[in-house]
């Protein structure tokens, strides 16, 4: 057998129930590269079509990829899987990622993954440092909050270890909680939180002292520099007009917000910025003041640190205290800042709650009241309990009035809670962002986004403006040898270019996610390099200088990205996903609301139909056709679909 | 520092001859000096610091390095690029347990991040102790580097570091020490730094050390002149009941260092590395410092209160500059003032 570079050969099992720990060869997941896709093919050999969330069947694993602990900056995320239980109507199959060094350390000490099966009568944290494995009873840790939990397991260790943890939330059940690591990386989708706190595991410890091999390490430090140089300037060489500063994100400038203004103004602010394992970004930043008072703002993709507006009217500021109290407050609980943002936010904003509903003593956006919210979701307290089963729980279910329920479609659309949405964002992707709503893993639909965004960023170059046009053009060029689909979507023309475009979008999200790599690190397009065209093929070529595998075309790249997406089909499909789910809510096509967008239901139809032509998925009953799965190495998938779970393929 | 070993005269000079380059004068005062490195962190500042050689002739004619990698933690993500990448370049292979740098990162602290790097010092203690000759300076960079071929293990060096941690680190795989070897003079810790808090201190493009609540540095003068700050620790001296400070200056220039000190409570005295005092809270106190050179200097503040209770308050350092001219202090201390 060649040797294997990258990886560390084995992957972490840990049954909690049985309290044994055994390991799993990762050379039979190689197929799948890393993490999403390592993941779902560990989801598809350990689990089962009829679990739940929270189900002790349910297996959780956290995977990483070959580049992850290597000097490949931007490859260094951990990805989790699992059937998520903030899935709506059915419980489906998610991936959600989480940055930061607890991904880098694994591999350091000699880990590609780890799997949670099983669940613990009791709870418990998991050590691990090198070789050694142990699970330990979390008693004392239970029901701590996460910044807590940290600090007693770095007093107890060192803080060399790094930590994955869960708070309150998580061990209540709370179908938005988040995993944790560090300050604030967080794998906030699917409330995987709870996943752990229903095995009962607070913690995973982990401190390595071993190494990552490298196939070509000369070359791969030639193209981390490369890569870097594309993306981001040190902050001596930095222009204003260039806001990719190493370390210092443009738009999330907290220049005049008041948090910034309060430390110039006493001349007593320390900023640290946090940046995940080898990123050249580097978008979190931190905030110390003398009095003490420190906050960590996140990282904006883990975390976006949003601003709402009923505290700025309330607590009078502008990005201030209140806004950062309630961060913190949600990272402590392990509350998912987006499904405060967009899930439950928003119905006191809309009237559809009052703060008295939840017996909280102060007006929406005041400092008492985020603290008090979270705190009652998290601890299910009250009207809580309702709200931490879900927003569509809640709209559909609990108040259940064909408003609240038309509330819930409509804004589904950004939330991306359920199968019948598309991604968030699809108004400003267009078409593009419409056929995301094929999807292949559970109901999370964002598989367009993180290519639409780096197409169309903003931050390179200015929107509406002709060169932003203009690069939309090139890359279409570059991909597709014609500009005609970047025109059409801008018009909102949904023509036969759109389903390769979208199918190109969903392979790249594949491909990011399963190196490791951050919707952010983007070094195809640079704005220090000639009409913002940065490097194409550098994405795969740092992963191939990494594992040595022979990854040197879009072909060689889209045949890994194919088999992953079509393996998620099929979980998806042996959990009961059809035709019928790649679809929308009729409100999309006729609420009024929606009529700028150009959307039609003929229109989706076609590029959808295209779309699945292109995947190799059967146009009549959405299912993935055989031939697809043989051609991509899947025939025991197939098999297994056929023979265990009864659904015919298509030829 | 405990686990320093008695060394004989003879094992100096022998050490001395296998070395070759470098360091010609001072074997036997360096055999002299070794039990105050090993008391250093017990005593107060009356006593010399390890690695300085201001005041002491004892390295005269040691060559010195290139300069050593600096860094600037207002501007440092904690990313460990600089890790990585170190031991990628120097093995192959990917691993923080084999960096040349320490990374240190107060995650629950604003996420304020310190990269630990080597001083090539100029009195390189490491390269005394060496006995196996494996530790020698590199005649081109003139930085102090391990031949792990040669090195038996024996951590000598290890503890010699008067850096804390320890710059040089010890690999149990392979029973070896190794050490930063400024990579043949590009760092690579510094080519890859993403945000240029790392940098050469031979090749300063820029860097301003901003307040952080204890310090406010002021560099006047030509625009290369860099005066490096490193982040300073309390100590509780248990042998009077008072505080030390410490801290080391680094600059690109002969140049003179001075600081202003603020105590709430109790009178501080600022000493040099030879012990002797520069000046009390009510005045500055002033330290030479050559060309190219770090310069440990050492604060005391006698008082019977506990360290607790004074918390980090008690000590404050009002203003730190460096002036680029020697002589003209008093028009430099009144622009210190102000800031």
């Amino acid at each position: 057998m060649a040797d294997l570079y990258g990886y560390t050969g084995k992957i972490l099992v840990v049954d909690l129930t049985s309290g044994e720990t055994s390991t799993l060869d990762t050379t039979n997941y190689t197929d799948f590269i890393g993490g999403r896709g390592m993941g779902a093919k560990l989801h598809w050999d350990l689990v089962g079509p009829d679990v739940k969330g929270t189900d002790p069947e349910n297996v959780l694993a956290f995977t990483t990829s070959p580049t992850t602990g290597t000097p490949c900056p931007g490859g260094q995320k951990t990805c989790v899987t699992g059937v998520a239980p903030h899935m709506y109507p059915v419980e489906t199959y998610l991936k959600s990622v989480f940055g930061g060094m607890w991904g880098p350390e694994l591999k350091y000490a000699g880990w590609d993954g780890v799997v949670l099966k099983g669940a613990s009568a009791t709870p418990v944290y998991i050590l691990i440092q090198d070789d050694r494995v142990e699970i330990r009873d979390a008693d004392d840790l239970w029901g701590l909050d996460t910044q807590s939990t940290e600090r007693m397991l770095w007093d107890r260790f060192d803080d060399k270890h790094r930590i994955v943890t869960i708070g309150p939330a998580g061990e209540n059940l709370v179908s938005d909680a988040v995993i944790l690591s560090d300050d604030s990386n967080t794998a906030g989708k699917g409330g995987f939180g709870a996943v752990m706190g229903s095995k009962k595991v607070k913690a995973i410890v982990v401190r390595g002292t071993g190494e990552v091999t490298m196939a070509r390490p000369e070359e791969l430090l030639e193209l981390a520099y490369e890569s870097q140089r594309l993306i981001t300037r040190k902050e001596t060489e930095a222009q204003p007009s260039h806001p990719y500063r190493g370390s210092l994100f443009g738009p999330l400038s907290t220049e005049g917000n008041d948090i910034w203004k309060e430390g110039q103004e006493g001349k007593n602010v320390r900023t640290g910025l946090a940046g995940c394992m080898m990123c050249p970004i580097a978008c979190g930043m931190s905030i110390k003041f003398k009095d003490g008072y420190s906050e960590s703002t996140g990282h904006i993709m883990c975390v976006e640190c949003n601003a709402e507006p009923e505290e700025m009217v309330v607590e009078n500021e502008n990005w201030g205290r209140a806004a950062f109290s309630r961060l913190k407050e949600m990272d402590k609980m392990g509350y998912s800042v987006w499904s405060m943002h967009l899930d439950i936010w928003p119905l006191f904003t809309y009237g559809v709650l009052k703060p008295e509903d939840l017996e909280i003593d102060a007006p929406v956006g005041s400092k008492k009241f985020s603290k008090e919210l979270v705190r009652k979701i998290s601890m299910r307290e009250g009207l809580g309990d309702e709200l931490a089963k879900g927003r569509a729980h809640f709209l559909n279910e609990f108040i259940g009035t064909d408003q609240t329920k038309l509330m819930y479609q409509m804004q589904a659309v950004t939330s991306g809670q359920s199968r019948l949405t598309y991604n968030y964002g699809a108004n400003f992707y267009g078409p593009i962002g419409w056929v995301g709503c094929c999807v292949s893993r559970g109901r999370d639909n964002d598989q367009t986004w993180a290519f639409s965004n780096t197409i169309t960023d903003p931050r390179v170059v200015a929107p509406g403006s002709k060169a932003y046009m203009q690069l939309q053009q090139d890359i279409g060029n570059m991909l597709w040898d014609t500009d005609q689909g970047a025109i059409d979507n801008a018009n909102r023309v949904v023509s036969d270019k759109i389903a390769p475009m979208a199918y190109t979008a969903h392979n790249f999200k594949c491909w990011v996610d399963t190196v490791g790599s951050c919707s952010q690190f983007m070094p195809h397009i640079s704005m220090y390099s000639d009409n913002y065209m940065g490097k194409w093929d550098i994405r795969r070529q740092l992963v191939s200088a990494v594992s040595g595998l022979d990854i040197d075309s879009d072909e060689k790249e889209n045949e890994y990205c194919d088999r992953i997406w079509m393996l998620e089909r099929c979980i998806g499909a042996r959990q009961g996903q059809t035709k019928e789910d790649d679809w929308m809510y009729d409100c999309i096509f006729e609420d009024p609301s929606y009529k700028d967008w150009g959307l039609t239901r003929e229109g989706l139809r076609s590029a959808i139909d295209q779309y699945y032509e292109i995947r190799g998925i059967d146009v009549e009953t959405g299912l993935p056709r055989r031939s697809t799965l043989e051609r991509l190495g899947l025939k025991d998938v197939a098999d297994r679909m056929e023979g265990e779970y009864g659904i015919a393929l298509p030829a | 520092m405990k686990n320093l070993q008695p060394i004989t005269e003879e094992g100096l000079s022998r050490r001395n001859f296998l070395t070759g380059a470098g360091i010609v004068a001072g074997g036997v005062a360096a055999a002299a000096m070794l039990p105050n490195i090993a008391h250093a962190e017990e005593s107060v500042a009356a006593q010399p610091l390890p690695g300085a050689t201001n005041g002491n002739k004892l390295w005269e004619g040691t060559q010195l390095a290139l300069g050593r990698v600096v860094h600037n933690p207002d501007i440092c993500s904690g990313c460990r690029t600089c890790e990585i990448v170190c031991s990628t370049f120097h093995e192959g292979k990917a691993s923080s347990y084999r960096s040349r740098l320490q990374w240190d990162k107060a995650v629950m602290d604003a996420c304020i991040t310190d990269i630990h790097t080597c001083r090539q010092c100029a009195g390189p203690e490491c390269v005394a102790v060496c006995p196996t000759g494996a530790l020698s300076i590199d005649p081109e960079t003139g930085a102090r580097v391990i031949d792990e071929e040669v090195c038996v293990g024996c951590r000598l060096c290890e503890g010699a570091c008067p850096v804390k941690p320890s710059m040089i680190r010890y690999d149990e795989r392979t029973s070896t020490c190794f050490k930063c070897d400024l990579c043949g003079g590009d760092p690579q810790c510094v080519k890859f730094c993403p945000t240029g808090a790392l940098q050469s201190s031979w090749d300063i493009r820029s860097a301003e050390e901003e307040d952080d609540g204890f310090w406010e540095i002021e560099v006047t003068g030509d625009a290369k002149t860099f005066a490096h700050i490193e982040k300073p620790t309390l100590v509780l001296s248990d042998v009077s009941g008072g505080i030390q400070f410490d801290g080391v200056v680094w600059t690109s220039h002969a140049t003179q260092f001075n600081i202003i000190m603020a105590t709430f409570d109790a009178t501080a005295e600022a000493y040099d590395k030879s012990g002797n005092s520069v000046g009390t809270s009510d005045s500055s106190a002033h330290m030479e410092i050559p060309e190219m050179q770090s310069a440990e200097f050492s604060l005391f503040i006698p008082t019977s209160a506990k360290v607790a209770d004074l918390g980090h308050m008690a000590l404050r350092i009002e203003s730190a500059y460096i002036t680029n001219a020697p002589g003209e202090e008093a028009a430099a201390d009144g622009a210190a003032q102000t800031a």
